[in-house]
């Protein structure tokens, strides 16, 4: 009863985070004239466009300015304008709260369309099949590469791979990929150098998935070799750590197996704080990867969230920044209840 | 500096004017790859590929040509490799624009003042910007005209009266003194007012050169004492920084702009209102209600008059049309820099590619001839094939480049623009005009009819009625073929196409939701006064508008593109104004949060083919559009054979862009970037491979001016020989390069084989001093609006001694006849070189004396300064 007591206070607490995200968000966007300006310059960009384009067709300038006039008018009234933001925003971020993510200004989906929820539909996927798979790839090698290390402290094996390591988590992203695409791709042509299919594209279903996942290989292989390194030092040092305890010289002192010591008392002390980590890089993978999306060209939702600024979307900012927000405090929610389990010696 | 100047044209006459001809003389003559009726190849595939990885793309053969323009850097490095060609066109031009806005109490904006803006013109360094930041893929430009267009034959010498050239320390002295009258101080080298220091914000764009191009001009500004913020930006935040604020905001203080040349224009009437009158919304405050704006009222209205063809004829014209431009450099609110030329590199021995003046092969004819002999599939790389403003739709999409570059390979418009000249031509679609324009009046006859949205039907105009012109279009070239999914086109279409513009515009109930459309196509719908059907093929089309070139009145009264059968047409108006769940136009579908309808999404073919099968069941027939005086065009069983095949066109492509071109679209695959044209081989298509090839255009180009040397009072006679375009209108200007004023203009005469002469009479002559001047000689054809401009060194010599001019005169009869030999002219020429040589030498004897005879007294009296000055002992 306790326990659920906790976690429904912790829920609580979380969804108020959620809240206090959107509220700064909004606050910032309203406050500061930022979402006055945005919506500002893009109808004032339209009616640019729109006297330029009159320009070829209406040889009366008075005619052109009455034009201008009411499409003006229209363009106010249709973007908000005509309202302050703090009535105009508050229905965006209630819209927001209740799933509906609404629609985008000048983003679109492959399909054509501008719903917010079909984009990020659209985009999730190919955000899963990289940095997601990416990440598991890095947590499995990590995982076996740190335990083994662990168990390896100061052989030469360890010092090497410590090394590479701190290279791997060093080396900027983009720089690997660059690297990647000039070495396997330009030069010996054994992968594309970017998208998300050749061209022409297969016709076949199987034909397309084996395609996706010929060009997804090189950018997961970026996003491995820059994370593995961190990984698996994490790792090590976490399973050292636990390693030098107390209990576990006692299990030891006790006779036990070294397996079983390994297994009983080490790796599952150590495995709350590699689980958090896993389940917040999981969380985060949702959020894709900017820079790597950007390198190879593959439409994620890295690239979509920086699409979104980059083209002054307001409603698709604050989408993401909502979506982002409350994965992530679902993933804090799942660890606390998955910290329960995992550690006895955790107690609400 | 002067020799700056002539050193400019020198390169620009050496390096550019080269790299254009070489462009023109590669593919002039054309071998159609076969007889049969359509393109020249079976298939295009147009892929996307980065702009980086473009020229490795051309060369592993993973495209055959790039639809985007490389980096100069990429570009030059290219032009290197073997099997590549460059294809190049003057495609971009770039400007500074300056805030000129006065700022608030207590501060001093330095782009107020227009002295300073004017002097910032001295301070760009152009040639470096040419030939050495695009690696001389790029050519100087001080007003809005590129030196290659029509109009800088009107403005030519005003534009070089202004004398704009690089020239700091000028630029200095002019704002220093400008500054300090309106209360700048400077100190230690940097400019304060009000004890604070002059900040510039400066956004740069980054996306290409312009970086560079702006950190140039940054420098310069900080040596001359600005402290200048540059803010890096790319499209969106830079154009939300200076187009979406109000200048007093000082969000902004110079910005680096780029333009794209949309199609070459022989009479420019809108680019110089763009580009210079504020009433047209492209200055700073750019027409925005509640901002400050910029304002010339003069400008305004000589503009205005150039917009509305407020002139007598064309001699009038052009002096409004110099008039505006000199005001427009004396503002100095937007600065020219450079024209850049694009470059679009394509695989060597590709066939069939014209060359349009302004855009290059991206013509709309490249795609009807491009062939790579021995190969079906011609392999066309761009930037993007999708983006997210992507939107196929024909009434209220196609906004974006990328689309638009396919499409050309889709649809036959009825009428185009020349590539060599810009005029309008029939291409499609013939046509005749009649006109009394400007003045007078053609009464409309009674039968002629519009659309009537109220009463749902086309109803006559009757009695009464008058408009300025009537053009006569003939559609048989479209009628006698079909549509893509095997329908035959006809006058139903065309009727669909007129009903679907009048009635989205005068039916309350459509204007309502598609507002934008609407009100920006009723001034233009409103000055259509009635149509009339002459028979199976032709329609009358009555307009009030008049254009002193007719083909530009038929351009005007083309009142459908034909591009789409109507049964696609009524869907989507169906899918638009019925079920509400689509949008034609951007701003609607945000608006009613709907998507913009795109008949190449997915989502939105299916809808389109849903509705069309439903017309089907439902035996529709559109209300009133196909019943023309009682007689039916279109009967339900014809209407269910459109939809079937419309159906049918999804089912197999999965998209429904169903038109009439040489090409059909039948794949388009966003998430791969890709989409692939199929040859449209219907044996009635009336255009066969080769049939619409121009090929490059054959740019005039003035290899050699003789009879340099002349002498005062006698008259000259110089002889240019030109190559290239024929028909060629020669222009000279005779400038005093100090202070690069005007002093003699005419025009040359063809003597025969590509050459002109120019006489210059003994009473200009005899006005000049003895020395070194300036003749710019400009020159366009008939065939290209183009103009090719040389700058000779003309130097004038006196008159030589009495006895040397009676041998003299010997030689110069000859020359009086303009045949005279060149070895003739040499020698009278060196005779000339003589006489005006020991002249020089006496001038300088005496120079010399004067000047020993200066320093003496300079230097005595420094020393006699000096010991006035020593202290006592």
């Amino acid at each position: 009863m306790a326990r659920a007591r906790t976690l429904a206070t912790r829920g609580v607490t979380l969804m108020g985070v959620l809240l206090t995200v959107l509220l700064l968000v909004v606050a910032t966007l309203g406050a500061t004239g930022l979402s006055d300006k945005m919506l500002g310059a893009i109808a004032n960009e339209e009616l640019r466009g729109i006297r330029q384009g009159l320009a070829q067709t209406i040889r009366d300038p008075g005619e052109i300015e009455r034009v201008i006039q009411e499409r003006r008018e229209q363009l106010t009234e249709e973007y908000g304008l005509d309202q302050p933001w703090f009535f105009r925003l508050p229905g965006l971020l209630w819209r927001v709260l209740s799933l509906d993510l609404g629609s985008a200004r000048t983003l679109k989906s492959f399909g054509g369309s501008a719903r917010v929820s079909d984009i990020v539909l659209e985009r999730v996927p190919n955000t899963l099949i990289l940095v997601t798979s990416a990440l598991a790839i890095t947590a499995i090698l990590g995982l076996a590469l740190g335990v083994k290390l662990a168990t390896r402290v100061g052989t030469r094996t360890d010092r090497s791979v410590s090394y590479v390591a701190a290279i791997s988590n060093a080396l900027p992203s983009w720089w690997v990929g660059i690297l990647l695409l000039l070495v396997l791709s330009f030069q010996f042509g054994l992968f594309p150098s970017g998208g998300l299919y050749s061209t022409p594209p297969p016709v076949t279903d199987l034909g397309r998935i084996v395609d996706l996942l010929w060009h997804a290989a090189l950018p997961i292989l970026t996003l491995v070799l820059v994370t593995i390194g961190g990984w698996t030092f994490s790792v090590r040092s976490m399973v050292l750590n636990i390693a030098h305890e107390d209990f576990v010289t006692v299990a030891r002192a006790k006779g036990l197996p070294e397996g079983l010591v390994m297994r009983r008392h080490i790796i599952r002390a150590a495995a709350p704080p590699i689980v958090t980590t896993l389940i917040l890089s999981l969380a985060n993978s949702v959020g894709g990867a900017i820079l790597v999306e950007s390198v190879f060209n593959w439409p994620g939702m890295g690239r979509l969230y920086f699409d979104a600024i980059m083209a002054l979307d307001e409603a698709v900012i604050i989408a993401l920044t909502f979506l982002f927000t409350l994965i992530y405090v679902v993933a804090r929610f799942i660890l606390e209840i998955l910290y329960l389990y995992l550690d006895p010696r955790v107690q609400y | 500096m002067r020799k700056m100047l002539v050193l400019t044209f020198l390169v620009f006459m050496l390096f550019i004017s080269p790299i254009l001809t070489q462009a023109q003389g590669q593919g002039s003559s054309y071998d159609p790859p076969h007889e049969k009726p359509g393109p020249a190849a079976d298939k295009i595939q147009f892929k996307a590929v980065a702009v980086e990885l473009a020229p490795a793309a051309v060369e592993k053969g993973e495209i055959d040509i790039y639809y985007f323009n490389l980096k100069s850097v990429a570009a030059r490095k290219i032009r290197e490799t073997t099997g590549i060609d460059i294809h190049q066109a003057p495609a971009t031009t770039l400007s500074l624009v300056l805030n000129p806005a006065p700022a608030p109490k207590g501060e001093l904006n330095p782009f107020s003042i227009g002295e300073v803006r004017s002097a910032l013109q001295s301070l760009i360094n152009r040639d470096f910007v040419a030939n050495e930041i695009y690696q001389g893929l790029a050519v100087p430009m001080t007003s809005h005209l590129t030196p290659f267009d029509a109009d800088f034959l009107t403005v030519g010498d005003t534009v070089r009266e202004f004398n704009i050239r690089y020239d700091p320390e000028f630029a200095r002295s002019i704002i220093e003194d400008a500054m300090t009258k309106n209360g700048a101080e400077l100190r230690d080298g940097r400019w304060f007012f009000d004890d604070r220091p002059i900040s510039l914000r400066f956004i740069v764009r980054v996306e290409d050169e312009r970086r560079e191009i702006g950190d140039l001009i940054a420098a310069e500004l900080d040596k001359l004492g600005f402290t200048i913020e540059r803010t890096y930006q790319t499209f969106g935040p830079a154009i939300f920084k200076v187009y979406g604020t109000d200048p007093i905001a000082f969000e902004w203080h110079l910005y680096t702009e780029g333009w794209g040349r949309g199609s070459v224009e022989r009479f420019d009437f809108a680019n110089i209102n763009q580009m210079y009158a504020p009433w047209l919304g492209n200055m700073p405050g750019w027409q925005e209600f509640g901002y400050w704006q910029f304002e010339n009222r003069k400008i305004d209205e000589i503009g205005q008059r150039i917009f509305q063809g407020d002139f007598s004829g064309i001699s009038e014209r052009n002096e409004l049309y110099r008039r505006a431009t000199a005001m427009g450099i004396s503002d100095s609110v937007r600065i020219w820099i450079a024209a850049v030329v694009n470059s679009f590199p394509g695989k060597s021995g590709i066939q069939g590619i014209t060359k349009d003046v302004a855009i290059g092969p991206k013509s709309l004819f490249t795609l009807r001839d491009i062939y790579i002999p021995g190969n079906d599939i011609v392999k066309v790389g761009n930037l993007w094939v999708w983006t997210e403003r992507t939107t196929w739709n024909p009434v209220g999409g196609f906004t974006d480049v990328y689309s638009a570059d396919i499409w050309r390979g889709v649809t036959d418009p009825p009428i185009v623009r020349n590539p060599f000249t810009g005029v309008p031509m029939p291409f499609r679609a013939t046509y005749d005009i009649t006109t009394a324009g400007p003045d007078g009046n053609i009464s409309v006859p009674d039968d002629a009819f519009l659309w009537d949205s109220e009463k749902r039907g086309w109803q006559r105009v009757g009695s009464g009625v008058d408009t300025t012109s009537k053009v006569t279009i003939n559609y048989e070239k479209y009628f006698a073929s079909k549509w893509h999914h095997g329908e035959s086109i006809g006058m139903e279409d065309v009727l669909y196409g007129i009903f679907q513009s009048f009635d989205l515009v005068y039916n309350p109930e459509k204007s309502k939701i598609e507002v934008a459309i609407a009100t920006t196509s009723k001034p233009f719908l409103d000055t259509f006064k009635g149509f009339r059907v002459l028979n199976n093929t032709s329609l009358e089309v009555y307009v009030d508008f008049w254009h002193f070139v007719p083909d530009y009145i038929a351009d005007y009264a083309q009142p459908t593109g034909l591009s789409m059968p109507w049964e696609v047409l009524a869907a989507m108006d169906d899918i638009v104004f019925g079920q509400r769940k689509a949008a034609y136009s951007s701003t609607s579908s945000v608006r009613f949060q709907v998507p913009w309808i795109s008949l190449v999404a997915d989502r939105d073919a299916r809808l389109v083919r849903t509705t069309m099968m439903r017309f089907s069941a439902a035996d529709f027939v559109p209300e009133g559009v196909f019943t023309l005086d009682g007689t039916q065009l279109v009967n339900v069983d014809q209407a269910r054979q459109r939809y079937e095949a419309a159906v049918d066109w999804f089912d197999r492509y999965g998209i429904l862009v169903v038109s009439n071109g040489p090409y059909q679209l039948t794949t388009f695959d966003p998430p791969a970037q890709f989409a692939e044209l199929t040859a449209f081989r219907d044996p009635k298509y009336p255009f066969k491979s080769g049939e619409w090839f121009f090929g490059s255009p054959s740019l005039p180009e003035i290899v050699k001016v003789s009879g340099t040397t002349l002498v005062r009072g006698a008259a000259g006679d110089l002889r240019v020989e030109t190559r290239g375009a024929s028909n060629l209108q020669l222009r000279y200007s005779l400038i005093n390069p100090a202070s690069n004023d005007v002093l003699a203009r005419g025009e040359g005469n063809e003597v025969g084989g590509g050459s002109y002469a120019i006489a210059l009479p003994s009473s200009v002559t005899s006005a000049l001093d003895p020395g070194v001047y300036q003749m710019v000689i400009s020159a366009i054809s008939d065939d290209v609006s183009y103009v090719a401009e040389r700058a000779e060194v003309i130097r004038v010599e006196t008159a030589p001694a009495p006895l040397e001019i009676s041998n003299q005169i010997t030689e110069v009869t000859p020359s009086e006849d303009v045949n005279v030999t060149e070895q003739e002219r040499s020698s009278k020429t060196s005779v000339s070189t003589s006489t005006s040589q020991g002249e020089a030498d006496e001038s300088f004897n005496t120079i010399a004396i004067v000047a020993v005879l200066a320093v003496l007294v300079v230097v005595g009296s420094l020393i006699f300064k000096r010991r006035r000055r020593m202290p006592k002992a």
